[in-house]
């Protein structure tokens, strides 16, 4: 069973993160890293500067929730960016935390779509073929997205 | 040696206090203390604990330090880290033997504890540099829900000072979650605290820093900004034709021919440092190193010379 969160950083970095959505580093080093104490942010930044210690801790954070599949990283451009994949854990550390859950932004919802074993096949077999023929892969979303959209205006997936 | 003004600080932050007399120094939790301590970058000012020592040595008598017993019943140092330190270095180096001192111990919640470390520094200590007293205060009204005005108070600056500082990295904070990035002065953000619109807030931000406003200038464009608040339209009107007027300044801003100017109290500090780092003590192995300082020191000074001249 994971340990709570008992730091308010590691606490409000959860709450940032909670809306689901991708977020830079620099942003969540200062949304986060602000109630860090500032002697211990100085002394983990070489130059001194609280600033860049509170952003290495949140990094440091973030690191290791990545590391435990809580949150996802990408790099966008000279960006990196952080996005909650953990949405259950972020509960129970707000849980755990007294945070009040109406309080804070929605937890989007990812819903499950039942389809029968047949429809799934075909549909799938579709989408193999798009990505043989467009040789990239597509994430179902967008895969459903785009099929959609084609038969709304009538064309064909070739 | 007791000390009237630790006794009356304490009081006042209504903890409870007493002295103990012959505490062994062994009984001090010394890396719990260090850790404990307050001070950005380093915990000890090394040329501080010299300073110290010598008047250990010379017999001169230091001010009680105050501490509280951990769970451990060892004690953490709240205030007279340099102190303590000193009389370690006297011992250690064999100088003196000083293995018993009195203390003032304090017995209160942890919270009031860091409270007090964050302050201790400030009612005494080495002076405390007010961009240090100004974090402190912003860590007191963040952590311990201090006002702003109590929190300046408690760290003896404006509370101005404490507003701007606390205005300054909301308006970061804002336009980080927008992805700009771009080094702005703290002085001059908290001006445009006033843009509650997201949107306006970043087009704003980007004018300032293309056209390097100055504070008084950013404060001017957002009280502009904020005028044409009730429509988006309006406001994007506003932020464009702020645009045309700062058309040349931004035009000459890229070309690199304007520069945030550095005003001379700021440049004359920089000299008077530059000149205190060239003291030998500071700087004595390195001799070329002292050269160089120095001559960036009279570079400095007479630049500061000339613009005083010819303002």
């Amino acid at each position: 069973m994971p340990t709570p969160l008992k730091k308010r950083e590691s606490i409000e970095l959860v709450k940032v993160l909670l809306d689901g959505k991708w977020h830079d580093a620099h942003y969540l080093g200062l949304a986060a890293g602000k109630y860090i104490a500032p002697e211990l942010a100085s002394r983990k930044s070489k130059s001194g500067s609280v600033d860049s210690g509170r952003t290495n801790i949140i990094l440091g954070k973030l690191e290791s929730f990545e590391h435990l599949g809580r949150v996802e990283k990408r790099h966008n451009g000279r960006l990196c960016e952080w996005k909650l994949r953990d949405f259950e854990w972020a509960k129970k550390v707000l849980t755990w935390a007294g945070e009040s859950l109406s309080s804070l932004p929605p937890i989007p919802e990812f819903k499950t779509i039942t389809i029968p074993l047949a429809d799934y096949n075909v549909l799938s077999g579709v989408k193999q073929a798009y990505e043989n023929a467009t040789s990239e892969s597509i994430a179902w979303e967008a895969f459903l997205i785009r099929l959609l959209a084609l038969s709304l205006v009538g064309k064909r997936l070739d | 040696m007791k000390d009237p003004r630790a006794e009356q600080w304490l009081t006042k932050h209504g903890v409870e206090w007493h002295c103990e007399k012959e505490v062994p120094l062994s009984l001090v939790d010394w890396d719990a203390s260090l850790k404990n301590q307050a001070r950005l970058k380093i915990s000890l000012i090394p040329g501080h604990v010299d300073e110290l020592a010598i008047s250990i040595l010379s017999g001169d008598q230091l001010p009680d330090p105050i501490g509280y017993y951990n769970k451990d019943g060892r004690i953490i140092i709240i205030s007279g880290n340099h102190r303590v330190a000193a009389y370690r270095s006297v011992n250690e180096l064999e100088l003196a033997h000083v293995e018993k001192i009195d203390w003032y111990i304090v017995s209160t919640y942890t919270w009031k504890i860091d409270v007090l470390t964050r302050t201790s520094n400030i009612y005494e200590g080495e002076g405390t540099p007010i961009a240090e007293r100004l974090e402190q205060a912003k860590h007191l009204v963040r952590l311990h829900n201090y006002s702003r005005a109590d929190a300046a108070k408690e760290c003896r600056i404006s509370a101005t000072a404490v507003d701007h500082g606390m205005e300054g990295d909301e308006v970061r904070e804002r336009l980080a979650r927008y992805q700009f990035t771009d080094t702005i002065p703290l002085t001059t953000l908290c001006k445009l605290y006033r843009i509650k619109q997201d949107y306006a807030l970043v087009e704003t931000a980007k004018l300032v820093k293309e056209a390097v406003l100055s504070g008084d200038e950013a404060a001017e464009v957002a009280t502009r900004v904020e005028k044409a608040a009730k429509s988006e339209k309006q406001q994007q009107l506003v932020i464009n034709q702020l645009r045309k007027d700062y058309k040349d300044r931004i035009a000459r801003t890229k070309r690199g021919e304007l520069k945030r100017q550095i005003v001379p109290t700021i440049r004359f500090r920089k000299a008077v440092n530059a000149i205190n780092s060239t003291r030998p003590e500071a700087v004595t192995p390195l001799e070329p190193e002292l050269q160089r300082k120095a001559k960036s020191a009279i570079k400095k000074l007479e630049e500061v010379t000339r613009s005083a001249y010819s303002t």
